[in-house]
Order: structure tokens, then C-alpha cells, then sequence
């Protein structure tokens, strides 16, 4: 079938590029050892090499997990460097002495880093490679009580909260990559929003792969305490390189009571070229506990990575707490996704909603995956899913593993799924009223998105929106 | 997948199938011993099923791995016409077998004339080995599918062989009663084999019943071949002991323009699992899959329902429900796969559960794995309990609140009955309901 949708030129990466930068990178390789000078070079206090050496040793005795709906070849786990770090001349103490070639390379991707160019005043966190190289308004939150800084600064001047809270919701040893990730996760936010503070901006942390050879374990914790409420927002990008890159990050959200945390992320790692050489495998692990009365919401927009594989989950363990998940998830070229959520209900009154548009076009294998578990103890439960997948072309695939369990008979839970492919009439109606073919898809895509877009703060919607049509651009025919 | 654990605890079992099959005195054809032989093995390869198998994390068969079920090598005694009687379905006409702890009783079944199809019990082809039965067993149901199919295979004894002739029309509907007789524990395995030719026309009904509160196991086998054009309707009905254990594989394989539909009704047993799998080999077939569950006590039910969309332009519909009281628990698995090339697919499925007690538990898991662009799939699964406004309708109309609950419950069982074309059929069930809902007789009686 040859339409003009078959012309379109493959959708370029436009992130692909490489920063020539010096950086710090430790040998190939892991061992305790290496997890000893991953703590030395950063400097951690005594607890934290602990928590790594256990966490390393537990995933010494787990196993890959093999039961993603995704293929992909062993991972060589001695073949890949764990920590890299561009160097800097001496410790930074304002953004004038970061790096000028570090400084271009996140204009380059479009996060400008210095503040008084900020336009909508967002506080943004950039991570390259492994490690946190600018924090921005750190000042003007500290007024406020609000904490957001690197992982590493965390632990250098808030010790007492990272241990308080670390491993709290995503515990080391909770499933191969979350353990590989306690191991010898270099860096990543820590966020924390004191009690009945309404964070004054949307924090931001900005993720970039540069060096070749290194995987990316970065760590992010967010803490709201009591009615605080934070809005978080988190995006990626990897340059284009023939091997498969590693991914595993974790992100733990605690909510405390009354609070309300809303995490949004525009992944976009580098998905690999045409026949599926190269990309990012995304392993992620994020998690979230809600106390009483209090909301999480997880906005995702998944464009990127080889593989994705990542289930962003609320434990909604107070009364009347709030879990939501709206995701849109392509997959395109070869590009493989398993992706979902998880809805624990535990407490009394607890409502979830779950939202998940997948896309699949080119020989993209998209999966959903999900899991509603109401405990006998979670009176008036009360969930609703729904998960609709658009299929472009006939060698992609589209999935929905979706897992309900209920144990009371108080509890309300519906799911929905439909999947269909993009539909004729409608890009024939829109070609009628003078659209171009491209222009009529990525309409049509976007109101089969809305629901999720609109979840999402302002610029990323308008970030995802572009990111789409970029990414299925050469897909359809 | 997974691949299959070896579980032990198959030892005993894979013993008494061996001595079943040195033991087994009737001479029979050279291909039924070889058939036999190869699902010792492969059980002996497979053991039984265990939870950390994705298809089985929800059901653990532990209680009849451990337990000891010796084959019945008789029908139990005192089985008589009377006996029979409530389970004919008032048609005393249809054609019917009637098997008795796993055997074929003919005295109380009854083979009318040639009715289009040469309608047969298994044992009875045995000894000369019918050719078409060799060349279709284990055709729709593999043998090494699970430890359940092989055991089957390996313990194969009796069961019904239909073979409906191209274009015929089997008018009266063949009936196949499983009675569960003696009261000490025993274990069958019958296997059907039901061949439907070209054009042809086919309504059978397998009927699963105790006749004593026994535990007792079952592992029924069911294989389904529908040709091109031909209309199958197929109604299974388990009533068994609130003790019994009853473990079904039902195979279905679909030629172009073939129409298929089931029913598949669970009133008793304390744990049941139903694998109920669907190939839609030829272009253009319909399928319709039905499902009701009413379970309560500590009872387990378990449906899993594959649905293989492997050509173009097919259309399914299903609809599973359940009804769970007490501590009960109600699983349900529905796949559907649409292959690539099966363009033009239709395929709708739908699980509702209704969860009357605090203390049920429901998990359902519809999953959908699409491998074609131009196709229509939807699915939905709802948990929930009775709607509050219509029982207040019912409560505002002085209907009190137990009879409106039960009036509401009932609606939504009735909902799967009704689907069903048989009469006679549909009247035994909303009677069988109504006992195993506790329902007043003035709510059956509004039918």
C-alpha cells in the first residue's frame, strides 16, 4: 500500500548529537569495588555505601526478569561503565562557572538553564550523564522551606532526610533493575516540599546521556509532607549511537497526608535507527505512596528507548487517597514498549483512574500492562481503566495484559479497551478540508491523546504534541 | 512463557495411569495405546501444572496433586433410569449417552437411527480403531498443552466420537450426561471427540452432575473440529459436588464461514478450572463464547478462554459473568490473539463480575494481543457490586430488599441464559440457578 503517508521522511532524531566534553568515566565493569569508588568519588556518608553493598549483593542473587512482553539480547552487565562525569575545573558555585560547552548543550536541547532567560519559572535540575551539573531557583524555593537539588548535594547537606525516606517505597531488592539501580545510582533529584507548602514553581529535572559505553542510573525522591503539593516534571534525551545503551532508573514519590504530587515525563532516549540498531533500554521503576487524602498523579509520554520497560504505580495506602496514571506510549521502527501501571488499594475510599493510549506503528510491539488490586480492607474502592491502542501499518502490534483483583464486594472496578487503527474517514475528512496527510495523522493522534495532553503542564503539552508527530513521521502507510 | 516446572507430587498420578494401561484388559487398536503412551510421557515430562505458571498463578491444582484419585474401573452402582431422569431436560427424545464414573452406560443411553452423524461412546471404537477418530485426536486439544491433557491422553478410556457427514443436519440435539456415581473418591477422564463436516449441523450438550455429595475428580476433554459452512452449538453444564474437582480442556478448530457457539455454565464443584481454546483457522467464522459462574463458599472457579483469530475477516463476541459469594473466588483469563494478516477482525469481549459477599474475590486479566492493523478489538472487565438505583427502584415500587437483590441477581445471570437457543436447555438452567442462587421460587417464577 503506497499513499503519501509512506513519504514522509523518517522521523529524525533530533537529539542525536554528541557533546564533546571531558569526562570523568570509571572502567567497565561492576563489583564492590567499583560501588566503593562510585561512594568515594561522590563522597557519601558511611550508610549510604552500606545501602549500596546490600542492595549489590541482593541483585548478585536475583535474575533478569523474563516475563516483559519485549526481546532483547543478554546484557552484558561487566561491559558497561557505571559512572561518568563531565569534569568541571572546580566545584561550581553559580551557573557562570558551569561549563560554557555544558551550558550550549542544554540550550541545544532546548532547557535553558540560566535563570533570568526562564520565561515561565521553572526551577530545572540537568543531570548529564551521571551526574547533576546545574540546579537552577535553588534560592528563591529555599525561601519556602522547598528542598530540590541533586541527589548527591541531598546527601552532603540533608543526610538525615535521604535515609529517613530512601528505599521507603521502592525498596533495594525490589526487582532486578530497581536493585542494580540502588547499586550504583550516581545521581538524580531529591525534592522535598515541607509541610502545608504549595511548591511556587514546577521543578523540573532534565536527563541527557552523553558519553558512549555507560549506562544511566539516576535516582529521583521526591517527599511531600502533610497538604504540600509539588508539580514535577522530568524528560530525556540520549545522542545516537549503534549500541544499545542501559537505563535503570528509580523515582520515589512519598505523599504524605493531604498532599498532592503530580508527575509528569516526556522520555524521548534515543530509540535506535531504522532497523533497530542502537536506542536506549528504559528500565524503570516508579512508585508512589499515597497517605490519607492524598494524590498522585503520573502523566507520561513515551516516545523514546528501544525498550521501555516501566510501570509507574501508586500505593494508595491512606483513606481516601487518589492514584492517577495517564500515559501515551509509541512505538515505532522496532521499538518495543511494556508499559503500564499498578493501583494498589489498600485503604478505605481510595479511587485510581488509569488512562493509557498506545500507539504502534512501523514494527513497534506495544504492550500494556497493568494491575488493579483492591485488598479485602480497601472498602469503596473505586477504579477505572481505560486503554485504547491505535495500530499504523500491519507489522506492529499492539498488547494489553491488564490484571484486576478484587477482594471485597464494596469496591467498583471497570476496565475498557479497545484497539482500531487510525481511521480512514476521519484523515479523509480532514484531507477534504485542505490538510495535508501529515497534518491530518498527527491531528488525529492528538485527539486520540487528548485525555492524556491535557494532564500534562502547559510546555510539555506542547513539547509531546511535536514529539509525536516527529516520531511517527515516515510510519503510516 | 515459562517453561513447565517439574512438579513431583504428578508421581502417583503418572503411577496409576501406568497401571491403568498395562491393566486396561480390552484390546484396542495399536494407534489408542500408542496415544496413551505418549501422554503418560508426556506427563510424566509436564507433571502437573504449577502456580508460577502465568496461566495457572491464579489457581493452585495443589489439592488434586496431592490428593489420590484411583480410576474407576466400573461404573459405580445402582445408577437406574430414575436416577437419570431430572437431567434429560424434559427431552426424552434427544439422543444421549450416558456415562457413569467415566464409563459408557448403554443402557441408559439412547442412539436413535441414523440422524446425519455416526454417533458413537469411544470405548466402543476402540478395538478396531476408527481411522477418522486416529486422524483427528489430539488434532484441537494437543496432548502436551498441560499435565491435565496429557493425563487425559494417558488415562484415555471413554467418551463420545460424533462424526456429522457433510451437509448433514443433526436435527435432535445429542445430550452427554457424566454422572458421577460411587461415593469414595475416583477419577475420570472422558474425552470427546466431535468431528463436524462440511456444511453440516451440530447442538450438543455435555451435562457434568454427582449423584452423591462425594469428592470425586474430573478431567473432561472436549475436541471440536467444525468444517467449512457447517453450525456447531455447544452447551456444557458442570453440576458436580460441592467436593468435586473438575478440570476441563475444551479445543475448537474453525474452517471458513463455520459458525460456533458456546455456553459454559458452572454451578458446582469446589474447584473447577475451564480451558476453553478457539482456533478460527478459516476466513469469515463467527464465534460466540457465553460464560456464567455462580459460586459461593470456600469454591474456586477458574475460566480461561484463548481465542485465536488466525484468519481475516472473523468475528467473536464474548461474555463471561460470575457471580461470587462468601469467600468464593472467581478467576477469569480471556485472550485474544489476532495474527498478523487476520485483517478485518472483530473481536468483543467482556467479563463482569459481581461480588455479593465482603469477603469474595475476583481476579480477571482480558488481554489482548494484536498483531494486524485494520481490525475493530475491544474488551472490558468490570468488579462491582448490585446498582444502588435499581434496587432503590425496586425498593421504591415496596419490593423488599432481599427480593430485590435476589430479582437483581438474578437478572444478571438470566442475562447469559437467555443467550442460549435451546428451550429445554434454558429451562433446566434457570431452574439450577435459582437453587444455586437460594432464590425465592416467586422470583423464578416471574420467567
Amino acid at each position: 500500500m503506497s499513499s503519501p503517508l509512506d513519504e514522509i521522511a523518517n522521523g529524525e532524531y533530533k537529539w542525536g548529537f554528541v557533546t564533546d566534553i571531558e569526562a570523568k568515566t570509571i572502567p567497565k565493569g561492576l563489583s564492590e569495588d567499583v560501588i566503593r569508588q562510585i561512594s568515594a568519588l561522590k563522597h557519601e556518608p558511611e550508610f549510604m555505601l552500606e545501602w549500596r553493598l546490600k542492595a549489590y549483593r541482593q541483585w548478585l542473587k536475583m535474575t533478569e526478569p523474563d516475563w516483559p512482553n519485549v526481546t532483547y539480547p543478554p546484557i552484558d552487565y561487566q561491559d558497561i561503565s557505571y559512572y561518568s562525569a563531565p569534569v568541571q575545573k572546580k566545584p561550581k558555585e553559580g551557573l557562570e562557572e558551569v561549563d560554557p560547552e555544558l551550558l550550549s548543550t542544554f540550550e541545544k536541547l532546548g532547557i535553558p538553564l540560566s535563570e533570568q532567560k526562564r520565561l515561565a519559572g521553572v526551577a530545572v535540575d540537568a543531570v548529564f550523564d551521571s551526574v547533576s551539573v546545574a540546579t537552577t531557583f535553588q534560592d528563591q524555593l529555599a525561601e519556602q522551606g522547598v528542598i530540590f537539588c541533586s541527589f548527591s548535594e541531598a546527601l552532603r547537606n540533608h543526610p538525615e532526610l535521604v535515609r529517613k525516606y530512601l528505599g521507603t517505597v521502592v525498596p533495594s531488592s525490589d526487582n532486578y533493575f530497581a536493585a542494580l539501580n540502588s547499586a550504583v545510582f550516581s545521581d538524580g533529584s531529591f525534592c522535598f516540599i515541607p509541610k502545608g507548602v504549595r511548591c511556587p514553581m514546577e521543578l523540573s529535572t532534565y536527563f541527557r546521556i552523553n558519553s558512549a559505553s555507560t549506562g544511566q542510573f539516576e535516582r529521583t525522591l521526591i517527599v511531600a509532607e502533610e497538604g504540600a503539593y509539588v508539580s514535577y516534571l522530568e524528560g530525556c534525551t540520549a545522542p545516537m549511537r549503534d549500541e544499545n545503551q542501559l537505563h535503570a532508573a528509580v523515582v520515589e514519590l512519598v505523599a504524605l497526608d493531604g498532599a498532592e504530587i503530580k508527575y509528569s515525563t516526556v522520555q524521548n532516549w534515543y530509540p535506535g535507527d531504522e532497523e533497530g540498531r542502537g536506542g536506549i533500554y528504559n528500565f524503570v521503576t516508579k512508585r508512589a505512596k499515597a497517605g490519607a487524602n492524598a494524590k498522585v498523579s503520573w502523566t507520561q509520554v513515551e516516545t523514546g528507548s528501544s525498550i521501555t520497560w516501566k510501570y509507574p504505580s501508586v500505593i494508595l495506602q491512606g483513606d481516601n487517597s487518589i492514584g492517577e496514571f495517564y500515559s501515551v506510549a509509541l512505538t515505532n521502527k522496532y521499538q518495543q514498549a511494556d508499559t503500564g501501571t499498578k493501583m494498589i488499594h489498600i485503604g478505605k475510599n481510595t479511587r485510581s483512574t488509569i488512562i493509557s493510549k498506545g500507539i504502534s506503528a512501523g514494527r513497534g510491539q506495544n504492550t500494556y500492562r497493568g494491575l488493579v488490586r483492591v485488598l479485602p480492607k480497601a472498602e469503596n474502592a473505586r477504579n477505572y481503566t481505560q486503554c485504547d491502542s491505535m495500530l499504523m501499518g500491519d507489522r506492529c502490534g499492539a498488547h494489553t495484559f491488564p490484571y484486576i483483583s478484587v477482594g471485597n464486594n464494596s469496591s467498583r472496578v471497570e476496565h475498557e479497551a479497545s484497539t482500531s487503527k487510525i481511521s480512514e474517514d476521519q484523515l479523509f475528512y480532514c484531507r477534504q478540508r485542505g490538510l495535508s496527510t501529515e497534518d491530518a495523522i498527527s491531528m488525529v493522534i492528538n485527539g486520540f491523546c487528548k485525555e492524556v495532553f491535557r494532564e500534562l503542564p502547559m510546555e510539555f503539552a506542547v513539547e509531546a504534541t511535536k514529539l509525536l508527530s516527529v516520531s511517527l513521521e515516515g510510519s503510516v502507510g | 512463557m515459562s517453561a513447565p516446572a517439574r512438579e513431583t507430587h504428578g508421581t502417583a498420578w503418572a503411577e496409576d495411569a501406568a497401571a491403568f494401561q498395562t491393566g486396561a484388559g480390552r484390546r484396542v487398536a495399536p494407534w489408542i495405546a500408542d496415544f496413551r503412551k505418549l501422554g503418560l510421557d508426556g506427563f510424566r515430562e509436564l507433571g502437573f501444572p504449577a502456580p508460577k505458571q502465568e496461566d495457572w498463578r491464579f489457581t493452585n491444582i495443589a489439592p488434586i496433586a496431592g490428593a489420590r484419585f484411583p480410576f474407576a474401573a466400573s461404573p459405580g452402582p445402582g445408577v437406574s433410569s430414575a436416577s437419570l431422569a431430572p437431567f434429560l431436560f424434559d427431552s426424552p427424545d434427544w439422543t444421549r449417552l450416558v456415562f457413569a464414573d467415566g464409563h459408557f452406560v448403554s443402557s441408559l443411553s439412547s442412539i436413535g437411527e441414523w440422524d446425519g452423524a455416526d454417533i458413537q461412546s469411544l470405548a466402543d471404537i476402540m478395538p478396531s480403531g476408527h481411522p477418522v477418530a486416529e486422524r483427528h485426536i489430539g488434532q484441537c486439544v494437543p496432548t502436551g498443552t498441560n499435565g491435565f491433557t496429557a493425563l487425559n491422553a494417558a488415562c484415555l478410556n471413554d467418551g463420545v466420537y460424533i462424526n456429522v457427514g457433510e451437509g448433514e443436519t443433526v436435527k435432535k440435539p445429542v445430550l452427554l450426561v457424566y454422572l458421577a456415581v460411587r461415593d469414595e473418591p475416583f477419577a475420570a477422564h472422558p474425552r470427546n471427540l466431535i468431528i463436524v463436516g462440511d456444511h453440516a449441523q451440530l447442538t450438543v450438550v455435555e451435562l457434568f452432575v454427582s449423584l452423591t455429595g462425594g469428592a470425586h475428580f474430573t478431567n473432561a476433554l472436549t475436541e471440536i473440529s467444525a468444517g467449512r459452512r457447517s453450525v456447531v452449538d455447544y452447551y456444557r453444564i458442570q453440576q458436580e459436588s460441592p467436593l468435586a474437582y473438575h478440570v476441563s480442556s475444551v479445543g475448537v478448530r474453525q474452517e471458513e464461514l463455520s459458525s460456533f457457539s458456546s455456553a459454559s455454565i458452572n454451578l458446582g464443584g469446589a474447584l473447577t478450572r475451564n480451558n476453553l481454546s478457539v482456533e478460527l483457522a478459516g476466513e469469515a467464522c463467527t464465534t460466540v463464547m457465553n460464560g456464567l459462574s455462580i459460586v459461593d463458599g470456600d469454591r474456586h472457579v477458574d475460566n480461561q478462554t484463548a481465542l485465536d483469530h488466525a484468519s481475516p475477516r472473523c468475528e467473536s463476541e464474548e461474555l463471561y459473568k460470575a457471580i461470587v459469594d462468601d469467600r468464593a473466588r472467581s478467576v477469569f483469563n480471556g485472550k485474544i490473539y489476532v495474527r498478523p494478516g487476520a485483517q478485518k477482525t472483530d473481536a468483543k469481549q467482556t467479563n463482569r463480575n459481581l461480588l455479593l459477599s465482603k469477603n469474595a474475590t475476583v481476579d480477571t486479566k482480558p488481554q489482548l494481543e494484536i498483531f494486524a492493523d485494520d481490525v475493530k478489538c475491544t474488551h472490558g472487565a468490570t468488579v462491582g457490586q448490585l446498582d444502588e438505583n435499581q434496587l432503590f427502584y425496586l425498593r421504591s415500587r415496596a419490593m423488599d430488599e432481599q427480593t430485590a437483590s435476589q430479582l437483581l441477581t438474578y437478572g444478571f445471570a438470566n442475562d447469559i441464559i437467555e443467550r442460549i437457543s435451546l428451550e429445554p436447555v434454558r429451562a433446566y438452567l434457570h431452574r439450577a440457578q435459582s437453587s444455586a442462587l437460594h432464590t425465592a421460587a416467586a422470583i423464578g417464577d416471574l420467567q
